[in-house]
């Protein structure tokens, strides 16, 4: 059994290499040829895949460069929002003492108007008051930092300019704004104000600033001036009346409609005057016994 | 054979880069295998084989792009081939016959028509070429993949499409009849 597979096994591999002996035949040389000249041709007509090869780096390199340029634009921007952020804390800093003011001061009126959200005019007010001795370039410097900042603050659009927010702020806000300053600070400086006492350049700023206040008492009614510390009640020299930014430390926080003689004499060189007060057919009359009452200091009168 | 120049390394430089000197290789490997096995299941016709031989390689050019080194170059190449004449005989509806019986009468009635051819060699050979040709199909394409292309049985049963145990029993049909029709002499 073994010898007939031994043989068997012998026997094929004899057949194989018979056959293979055999087996010589070759493809003539002109199909050689054309076979590859075909290949060739159509080797010519493959387009090249290097493209696709640099593909992958080319557009990782892409996202790169586009990362790293949204990052440094995002850094570039980042400073803008810590100026923001530092002039809104320096806003909410300078007129803390003021605004514990404003505050008491509407519990002392009856106008009863406060509108704790300040406005530029206000702010302004509260860094020259605060920041007496600094020069105008650095107040000026101080007011664009905090006028951006502005936009941070609900219904007011960033780009408004000072002037700006200061005509289109609400009734209310302007009539805020002539709220009765601590006499600490604000009194003091009005009299320096009227005297002239400030020279240099500061003195154009407070002189446009007295302007504006006086503009924003002629805004209040009849009534509301009575009532407030800061603005006058008075005859003009057409004997009209007229509503008038208070002057001098005298007739600062004195309340017409409510303060007495005493309450005005109390104050060093002041004296109680008071005035017939007639009233317009037409007009509802706001003087009390035809009397309109005025703190003036004494060589004044 | 390094890695880089393995057959389907080639061919895939060839059809994805155009590397007409990788294709140059891959012919010079396989068309010689090739052309003999279109020869043989053509039953020797010269001028069929030539023709199927370059209907196989210009195939195999336009398809390039299509190829996909999953499997063999070799096997993918003799399946185009395989498939080109059974697309052939189908066409001009030659089919061999496939009957054992009838193809080993065949055979010894070429052995007897040519009874002076046994002392020599060549004249084994030739008996043997003969004896190979009138194989039955199955047996004769199996025998033929084996010996021309050097297949091993499971890239033969990948090219036509069967199973190994099926190539197998084709191969020892066909040695068992080869070595019966032999004359001792040859063996």
């Amino acid at each position: 059994m073994i010898d007939h597979s031994d043989n068997q096994f012998d026997s094929d591999r004899k057949i194989s290499a018979l056959y293979r002996t055999g087996s010589t035949a070759q493809p003539p040389e002109h199909i050689d040829q054309a076979i590859r000249a075909k290949a060739r041709q159509s080797a010519k007509l493959t387009p090249q895949r290097t493209r696709s090869r640099w593909a992958v780096p080319v557009s990782m390199a892409a996202i790169l460069v586009l990362s790293v340029s949204l990052i440094s634009l995002i850094h570039k921007e980042a400073p803008r929002v810590s100026d923001i952020n530092e002039a809104i804390t320096e806003k909410e800093i300078l007129p803390q003492s003021p605004a514990v003011t404003v505050e008491q001061k509407a519990q002392k009126s009856t106008i009863g108007i406060v509108n704790n959200q300040e406005s530029p005019a206000s702010i302004n007010e509260s860094i020259d008051m605060s920041q007496n001795d600094l020069s105008v370039e650095q107040k000026q410097q101080k007011i664009k930092s905090i006028n951006p900042s502005s936009s941070s603050r609900k219904n007011m659009a960033p780009t408004k300019t000072e002037e700006e927010l200061t005509t289109d702020v609400p009734m209310e806000t302007n009539i805020q704004q002539i709220i009765p300053q601590p006499e600490s600070q604000s009194s003091t400086h009005k009299i320096s104000e009227i005297a002239g006492a400030s020279i240099g350049p500061s003195t154009e700023l407070k002189r446009e600033r007295h302007f504006e206040n006086n503009k924003n008492c002629a805004l209040l009614s009849h009534n509301a001036c009575l009532d407030s510390e800061e603005c006058s009640l008075m005859f003009n020299e057409q004997k009209q009346l007229v509503c008038k930014r208070s002057m001098n430390h005298c007739d600062v926080g004195f309340i017409q409609r409510s303060d007495t003689k005493e309450s005005c004499e109390t104050k060093q060189e002041c004296v109680y005057v008071s005035e017939p007060c007639f009233c317009p057919p037409d007009i509802f009359c706001v003087c009390s016994g035809d009397q309109l009452p005025q703190c003036r200091p004494q060589e004044a009168n | 054979m390094s890695y880089d120049n393995n057959d389907e390394n080639l061919m895939l430089k060839f059809s994805h880069n155009g590397d007409i000197s990788a294709f140059d290789v891959l012919y010079e490997r396989h068309k010689a295998p090739l052309f003999r096995y279109i020869l043989k299941q053509t039953r020797h016709n010269n001028a069929l084989t030539e023709e199927l031989f370059q209907e196989v390689w210009s195939n195999l050019i336009r398809a390039r792009e299509q190829y996909q080194p999953s499997a063999r170059f070799s096997t993918y190449l003799f399946q185009i081939a395989r498939n080109r004449i059974i697309d052939h005989v189908r066409r001009v509806s030659v089919m061999p016959v496939s009957d054992p019986e009838t193809n080993h009468e065949d055979i010894a009635n070429v052995t007897n028509d040519n009874p002076d051819r046994y002392a020599h060699n060549i004249d084994c050979i030739e008996q043997l070429q003969a004896y190979v040709s009138k194989l039955p199909d199955e047996q004769h394409e199996t025998f033929i993949l084996k010996h021309e292309g050097d297949h091993n049985l499971g890239h033969i049963a990948e090219i036509t499409g069967v199973t190994l145990e099926t190539v197998k029993s084709r191969l020892r049909y066909a040695m068992k009849k080869l070595r019966a029709l032999m004359p001792e002499e040859c063996l």
